[in-house]
């Protein structure tokens, strides 16, 4: 929890600086994380939006140093704690990860070794960062699983990850990632494939936690309106880079990003009277493919013969930023058409 | 009055497991699941049902059955009035043609080795819907009809999109002019830009064609766009039947309160109302009486004995619930 040398953020846990992850495919290179910026405050809830294939996912393991070849970070910096993780040996990796910062995938069955009593796993958490006795570690391990909502903590340590339901077992991933209280957790997904009950459970979950622990966290998701429910600020990605930034509601209220504009409006429960649902033409490019000037141009129901060239995020006083020539004004946001 | 195209009649269907010789030997008593209990409902033509629920519901077994690739244990599915226990052979062909299935997975669905005319050609041909002759302009016109251009036809499917291959899934279950489409999830993993691409295709069709739909979805807002009515399902029971307005605008039996409420919604950072508690119990060991009594915030003690039966509460609308009482108001 440093504050190294950047005086125009209060106490920024995590600073990614132009950082660029490509995967050389030989024939084509696939720019997945294209020269993104962005930090996460001590406790904050950061969401970080968008569709497949956007580099969202590739941004957050970028980050914790798991990109495996021919991906590769090819430029930019990764500050925390005062050091440049981008730079860090593979065993100092190793002690930043599961113990500094943690991840939460989207399935906890990939996280979860199916052999293996839970107890056992978590101890095998605190064990691979400090020396732990069984009593002691059995007591964490407890209290973290009761942090998190999990009825009877203790009979959980001694279940196998089958014997659990598909929530419980997220929470235990969860609570895992909690046990040797990181600064920030990075989870992906993490509840796109739990029942709506299940994730409004866990969502709140979260937010008690944060609040008490003053963890971070970078939520990466599709869904906006768990971003709108959980997160203090939202980055959005199109195509590997960051299209729009800033205070969740301020952004959902009034998006400034035609792609923003146009996600917001496909969604069915935001348009329960149009006729049809307002859609975003086109697909999104295929990684690998080439888009000169704005990635979005060709699907953007906006575009100017300027959008050959290529926009730069610009950020506004007011923490908002964005990637677009003709931004929309707060009117336009509002009564204009797309698709 | 127009007879409904497709009606259920206390469908249930029951999956037994551990019922082999070893266990028998052992004496281990069979699992038994009841994936759908007593399920009824009429589908009109061209009317939109909505099936909701959570994981393990059953909504998904409800639609196998519906379309014929799975038998029930009990009841029976009528078709244009027609029992379908009592089909020959000729009769389920054409129940397997009439009623279509579209799946969440789009590739799960196509052949890898085929292109994408040669998919939608052969059900063309097995049903003989076209001449020899005609087949390929018939594919050209379906693949039209779902916004693909016919250069399509000649790709393989891992050279499509999701968007797409699901386009073509669409296509193909349209090749046999059915009356009703089962869609289990069938815009679930898709990407939301793309969602409302398909979705404003199925309403397209549905003008169209006059096809009538049951749309099988844990998704709420997606089945809030299409439907004409929702039923909701909770651990093989319907709880609640009735319009979309009744349910989204004002339901009635605490499991679909419960649902609506647990929906994330954008613009609302602070939660006014308690979540529901507990967890969804496994369907292997479903609770006494009402299902939903152990995470019902107003269950009594009659509801932890005796199911509720699913009763008309007013104005068409149908819940399970011993507390909803008939709405004695305007009719």
């Amino acid at each position: 929890m440093s504050d190294n040398g950047h005086p125009t953020e209060p106490s920024p846990i995590l600073a990614v600086r132009s950082l660029s992850t490509h995967f050389d495919l030989g024939h084509a290179v696939v720019r997945a994380v294209d020269n993104i910026d962005f930090t996460v405050g001590t406790g904050e809830i950061l969401g970080l939006v968008g569709e497949s294939g956007s580099g969202k996912t590739m941004a957050g393991l970028s980050i914790l140093g798991l990109i495996e070849p021919p991906g590769r970070i090819v430029g930019g910096s990764v500050l925390f704690d005062g050091r440049d993780l981008t730079q860090l040996s593979d065993a100092d990796m190793r002690r930043v990860r599961g113990s500094k910062i943690c991840m939460v995938f989207q399935d906890p069955l990939t996280t979860l070794s199916p052999t293996m009593r839970i107890g056992k796993q978590m101890r095998n958490v605190i064990a691979a960062h400090q020396k732990v006795t069984k009593r002691d570690a059995r007591v964490r391990c407890r209290d973290a699983l009761g942090k998190l909502g999990i009825p009877s903590p203790d009979e959980r340590l001694d279940a196998y990850p089958h014997e659990l339901s598909g929530g419980m077992r997220q929470r235990v991933c969860i609570a895992m990632a909690m046990l040797n209280e990181p600064n920030l957790i990075i989870a992906d997904e993490p509840t796109t494939a739990l029942d709506v009950t299940t994730q409004a459970q866990i969502l709140e979950e979260i937010k008690a936690l944060r609040a008490r622990t003053g963890t971070a966290f970078i939520w990466v998701t599709h869904d906006l309106a768990v971003v709108s429910e959980l997160a203090d600020r939202l980055i959005v990605m199109y195509s590997g880079q960051i299209v729009e930034e800033g205070e969740t509601a301020s952004v959902l209220d009034a998006p400034r990003h035609p792609y923003t504009q146009g996600l917001l409006r496909s969604i069915p429960a935001y348009n329960r009277e149009a006729r049809r649902l307002p859609q975003i033409s086109g697909f999104a490019p295929i990684p690998g493919d080439v888009v000169p000037g704005c990635k979005f141009g060709p699907r953007c129901a906006f575009a100017q013969p300027r959008c050959h060239e290529a926009p730069a995020l610009v950020s506004a006083p007011t923490g908002r930023a964005v990637r677009c020539f003709f931004p929309l004004d707060e009117r336009s946001a509002q009564t204009g058409t797309t698709g | 009055m127009t007879p409904p195209i497709l009606e259920v009649q206390s469908i249930s269907k029951t999956f037994r497991s551990g019922d082999d010789l070893l266990s028998k030997l052992l004496g281990k008593p069979a699992k038994v699941v009841r994936a759908v209990q007593d399920v009824s409902f009429k589908l009109m033509p061209n009317e939109v049902l909505g099936l909701v629920g959570e994981s393990g519901c059953g909504k998904s077994t409800l639609g196998r059955v519906l379309a014929g690739l799975i038998p029930s244990t009990a009841g029976d599915v009528l078709l244009g009035g027609d029992h379908a226990a009592s089909f020959d052979r000729a009769q389920k062909r054409d129940w397997a043609r009439n009623v279509q299935m579209i799946f969440q997975n789009p590739y799960a669905s196509l052949n890898p080795r085929r292109t994408i005319r040669q998919s939608i050609e052969e059900p063309l041909r097995v049903h003989k819907m076209v001449p020899e002759t005609e087949l390929r302009a018939k594919a050209d016109e379906l693949l039209m009809m779902v916004g693909l251009s016919s250069e399509f036809g000649a790709r393989l499917p891992h050279q499509l999109s999701g968007g797409q291959c699901q386009r073509v899934g669409i296509a193909r279950a349209l090749t046999v002019s059915p009356k009703v489409l089962i869609c289990d999830e069938a815009v679930s993993a898709l990407d939301v830009s793309i969602q409302a691409q398909i979705l404003n295709l199925f309403a397209d069709l549905r003008e169209q064609m006059e096809i009538a739909y049951v749309f099988i979805s844990h998704d709420l807002g997606v089945v809030e766009r299409l439907s004409d009515r929702v039923a909701v399902m909770y651990l093989g029971r319907i709880v609640e039947i009735g319009t979309r307005h009744q349910l989204f605008g004002a339901p009635r039996h605490p499991y679909t309160i419960a649902l609506l409420q647990a929906v994330p919604q954008i613009g609302s950072k602070e939660r006014t109302v308690e979540i529901v508690a507990g967890e969804r119990p496994s369907p292997l060991n479903p609770p006494s009486g009402c299902h939903f009594h152990p995470r019902c915030p107003h269950a009594t003690a009659r509801c932890r004995t005796e199911a509720p039966e699913l009763k008309d509460v007013g104005h068409g609308r149908y819940a399970a619930c011993h507390l909803v009482e008939r709405d004695p108001s305007h009719a």
